[in-house]
């Protein structure tokens, strides 16, 4: 069978039904605060038995895809990123929306998460085995590196002061160690609670430190939640597309980073989505404005989490390990359909792989027309229903999203007492996006670094370890650009203005 | 309830009545809770997937698979007894977790308060080379690891796991040292064996069954050889009475009626013993077996003396 | 701008210090493995919070701005969802979360409350409730809250 078939099995109006139907439904549980992707997967993935394997996974794929999505709607209207892959659409989208401009940002979030999917999977189509092995060769150090890099961070995410968001950063990897350790065994900071013994759920910490004080600004004042113009502009799509021309670099950049951190089987979205900002960042020709409502800091994350999408498949189809969580639960469905995965997926069910890949495409471009929809109808839900009701539903939302995660009301209460902790330091004038910061990479940096530690010495090169290697390297130069770059950017300017 | 009452009371008479196994009674009336105490899409989730068109063959009824993920599975099984304990729910359980969770401390439940009604599956332990590794034997192996004790590198899931556990009795059994490296869990490790970032890895068949040519086993912890890879030895063979691996079975509130938790035993049998799902966890690398109810008990406590064993070579207690 | 000293970044600061601070004698009973990753974040977090100090005293660090907006609200909305997290083991996902939903109505509506407003709230607060019931819990299968008096 030619690869065109597998393009028009895709393409059946059953399948076509199917993407549609997936998208819809992962944009839904995606854009609720606390429901993920991996969320989104598994709650579906019953649904999917009864049907053959290439119409499960395209299911799948959608459902996975659209609620990686869905996630920026959450991030832009309410500060709380739906999904842990949307933390870095926060720091832009909610100061568009404040300003009057959440109709905008929706529709950037659109045409950026189509762009960064459909560089995915076309990287995945045609590239997967020989970016397989770039998973491989990233070792614990080089996810410790990563990890750094994502760090540098802080100096961009601190708003009034670098020092608050160092404090916040140590905080959030406080938060991080919590529970069982993974390496090592020790069991950590958990108050001798039961209920910590596992850890803090990322997706816990993320809903509260990043909802709860938005909910309570929210009721502290009659003023409305979003600023809007005169009248609703539609979709400003001339506008949006505007803006994506002008930073269509930074949008391939930050595709093409999104695919190859969601390769690396536990980085994902929330690191990809992270590390393409602090590229756009750094190389924008006003930094200053990120942060502040720049249209390219949504172009960067949000086509860089879409675009892990397809990067995850890489290792989950060419080698059988999964790039993302909601990869292990697509592997596990695909183990309980009586398909054998692993090296020879790819190989032996070519038929199936295609298939599945170009229905992940058609599925991503159905996203365009179903998130102008569902994006101009979010916005104008939230916009026309008073705060008295608004409040309560964002409450309801994070309760159901929190709950769901592990069927556990401990983590609600976890994520309610982050939340009244993260209110207390935001009057220090410690902000929430560099705690997450912590929370999220704190796990990568500590697992990482020890695990190096501990190979650099059984081979008695430790500093080899952590400095020897290739692509250990070329991130630590990406970190120090990163941290040098504004004083390399003044120098340059000087020189500039030197010459007549 | 009372219908519920009625029904028990009834099975116990046909029981008692007929003296042979009636199919008349009426446990279980409707869907099961199955409370699976890891993430979906893992090897407990795929188990109890595939348990369920079986299940629902012999039963009639089918599973609500519920995911209590944290801590290694101690945050389900600290919350097992609290559960409803009139059959309706059951819940996953791993050994050797159920073991070395409480010698740890801080857990909250006792191996005792768990009541399994059956272990249905094995996966063995494995020692797992790259597949173009000069490390052809378990002989080789060892000379390489007394040449520079410490020096090889072995992946395996978190610290104080099933993998841990393989790793500190064979080195002490081969009275060799390496380094064991905790990984997140089994892909997480098994990618850094494909990726050379370790030399070895302690793991399971099933690893071998997915990658096939890319890794090579060097012996497996059975009886006898595993059926999938009658060219590789196991540890018995090169002199090492080393015989273990990670169970999986089930397990039902304390409280539950004693002749459901039989019934259920039972059923678990049944299933295993159905040649659809028996060949896809064979083929899948997974050992079935059958540790029904009134053996558990005795099976639990020999093991559960071993494992203080292991504890005090990891560690764990004085 | 420098109108006396920022109590608030002081008390972030202390705040931090004294997490440092337990965290170093809470590493103390771990691993090696375990305890490396603590401290150095405590030991950097200790460095940053006297040096935050230190800065705040001298007036050059930007100075954090009072909130807006009534902090009795702000609470009185924590206390709310206190109680309803507390309540939805009890008496189960619907029953909980339509008090809930009207408790926080309540904090969060600055208007009076007619009879007949009330009822259209009541109303309301039901309908939004069994949806989302109706829609993640029918349909999408998320797992809701069970209670132990009304299993809804």
């Amino acid at each position: 069978m030619g690869v065109l078939a597998h393009f028009s099995d895709a393409l059946t109006p059953f399948h076509l039904l199917l993407a549609l139907a997936g998208v819809v439904a992962g944009t839904v549980v995606g854009a609720l605060p606390g429901l993920t992707a991996t969320m989104a997967v598994a709650v579906l993935t019953p649904l999917t038995f009864g049907m053959p394997p290439q119409s499960a996974l395209i299911l799948l794929g959608a459902i996975y895809t659209g609620a990686i999505y869905g996630g920026c709607y959450a991030a832009i209207l309410v500060n709380t990123p739906g999904t842990p892959s949307a933390i870095a659409t926060t720091f832009d989208g909610w100061p568009m929306a404040r300003r009057g401009d959440g109709d905008l940002a929706l529709t950037i979030a659109v045409l950026a998460s189509v762009t960064g999917g459909v560089v995915g999977v076309l990287l995945l189509l045609l590239l997967a085995p020989p970016l397989a092995q770039v998973a491989l060769a990233f070792g614990p150090v080089e996810y410790f590196w990563l990890a750094v890099l994502g760090l540098t961070l802080i100096s961009a995410i601190s708003e009034a002061s670098l020092l608050k968001g160092v404090l916040g950063c140590a905080i959030g990897l406080m938060i991080s160690m919590v529970g069982t350790a993974i390496v090592g065994g020790d069991i950590r900071f958990t108050f001798e609670s039961q209920a910590l013994l596992g850890g803090v759920n990322l997706v816990a910490a993320l809903v509260g430190i990043f909802c709860i004080p938005v909910v309570m600004d929210l009721v502290a004042t009659p003023d409305a939640h979003l600023k809007v113009g005169q009248r609703l502009r539609g979709f400003r799509l001339a506008e949006a597309a505007g803006h994506a021309w002008t930073g269509r670099w930074n949008l391939l950049r930050s595709s093409v980073i999104g695919t190859l951190v969601g390769i690396l089987p536990g980085a994902g979205g929330s690191i990809a989505s992270l590390v393409a900002y602090a590229e756009a960042r750094r190389t924008a020709r006003e930094p200053a404005s990120y942060g502040h409502g720049a249209p390219g800091g949504i172009l960067a994350s949000e086509s860089a989490n879409n675009a892990t999408v397809g990067g995850g498949f890489v290792p989950t189809l060419v080698l059988g390990i999964p790039g993302t969580p909601p990869d292990a639960i697509i592997l596990g469905a695909l183990l309980v359909h009586g398909i054998r995965t692993g090296p020879n997926l790819f190989s032996a069910q070519s038929g199936i792989v295609y298939t599945f890949i170009f229905g992940l495409l058609v599925a991503t471009l159905i996203m365009l027309p179903a998130g102008l929809l569902l994006g101009r109808y979010a916005f104008r839900t939230i916009i026309r229903v008073p705060k008295a009701v608004l409040a309560p539903a964002i409450l309801l939302m994070t309760l159901i999203g929190t709950f769901a995660i592990n069927n556990n009301i401990h983590d609600v209460w976890v994520m309610l007492a982050l939340g009244a902790g993260a209110w207390l330091l935001g009057r220090a004038g410690i902000t929430p996006a560099p705690v997450v910061l912590g929370v999220v990479l704190g796990p990568i940096a500590e697992q990482g670094f020890v695990q190096g530690w501990l190979i650099g010495s059984a081979t008695g090169n430790v500093a080899g370890e952590f400095f020897g290697r290739p692509i250990a390297l070329a991130i630590i130069g990406m970190i120090l650009l990163t941290l040098l770059w504004p004083l390399i950017a003044r120098r340059l300017q000087e020189r500039r203005e030197e010459q007549p | 309830m009372r219908r519920r009452a009625f029904a028990a009371a009834l099975g116990v008479l046909a029981a008692l009545g007929a003296g042979v196994a009636g199919p008349a009674q009426a446990y279980p009336e409707s869907d099961l809770t199955y409370v699976i105490p890891f993430n979906a899409g893992g090897e407990s989730d795929v188990t109890a997937r595939l348990q369920e068109p079986a299940f629902r063959e012999i039963t009639g009824q089918g599973f609500i698979i519920q995911y209590l993920v944290g801590a290694g599975g101690a945050t389900a099984w600290t919350q097992l007894n609290a559960m409803p304990a009139d059959g309706s729910t059951i819940m996953g359980v791993n050994l050797p977790h159920l073991w070395l969770q409480p010698m740890q401390g801080k857990v909250g439940y006792q191996t005792d308060d768990i009541a399994i009604v059956r272990l249905f599956q094995l996966t063995p332990f494995a020692l797992i080379v790259p597949g173009d590794s000069p490390i052809e034997t378990v002989e080789q192996f060892i000379d390489e690891a007394k040449k520079a004790p410490g020096a090889i590198t072995i992946g395996g899931t978190g610290t104080h796991s099933a993998p841990h556990v393989a790793q500190a009795f064979f080195d002490q059994a081969a009275g060799i040292k390496t380094t064991y490296i905790p990984f997140t869990g089994t892909a997480a490790s098994t990618a850094a064996l494909l990726g050379k970032q370790v030399r070895a890895q302690w793991a399971y068949p099933t690893v071998a069954v997915e990658q096939q040519d890319a890794v090579r086993m060097l012996a497996v912890a059975m009886e006898e050889r595993h059926p999938l890879f009658p060219d590789v030895p196991t540890f018995k063979e090169k002199g090492f009475d080393f015989v273990d691996g990670a169970y999986r079975g089930v397990a039902v509130p304390k409280e539950t009626p004693e002749d459901i938790k039989k019934k259920l035993s039972d059923i678990f049998g049944q299933i295993n013993a159905q040649e659809a799902f028996a060949k896809n966890m064979r083929e899948g690398g997974y050992v079935l077996i059958d540790v029904g109810y009134d053996e558990v008990g005795a099976f639990m406590a020999e093991g559960g003396e071993k494992y203080r064993e292991i504890a005090r070579l990891l560690g764990l207690v004085e | 701008m420098n109108a006396g000293l920022d109590l608030r970044g002081l008390a972030g600061a202390a705040a931090c210090l004294l997490m440092a601070g337990w965290a170093l004698w809470e590493s103390q009973g771990f691993s090696q493995l375990g305890a490396v990753f603590p401290r150095a974040v405590a030991l950097a977090m200790i460095l940053a919070a006297l040096l935050l100090v230190l800065r705040l005293l001298r007036g050059r660090e930007p100075a954090s701005g009072p909130a807006g907006g009534s902090s009795r609200r702000r609470l009185g909305l924590l206390a709310v969802a206190a109680l309803w997290v507390a309540a939805l083991p009890v008496l189960g996902f619907v029953a909980a979360s339509v008090a809930g939903f009207l408790a926080t109505m309540a904090v969060a509506s600055f208007e009076a409350w007619t009879g007949r407003r009330l009822l259209g709230r009541v109303i309301l607060a039901v309908v939004v409730v069994l949806a989302f019931r109706l829609l993640f819990g029918e349909l999408l299968n998320v797992p809701l809250p069970k209670g132990t008096m009304l299993p809804l």
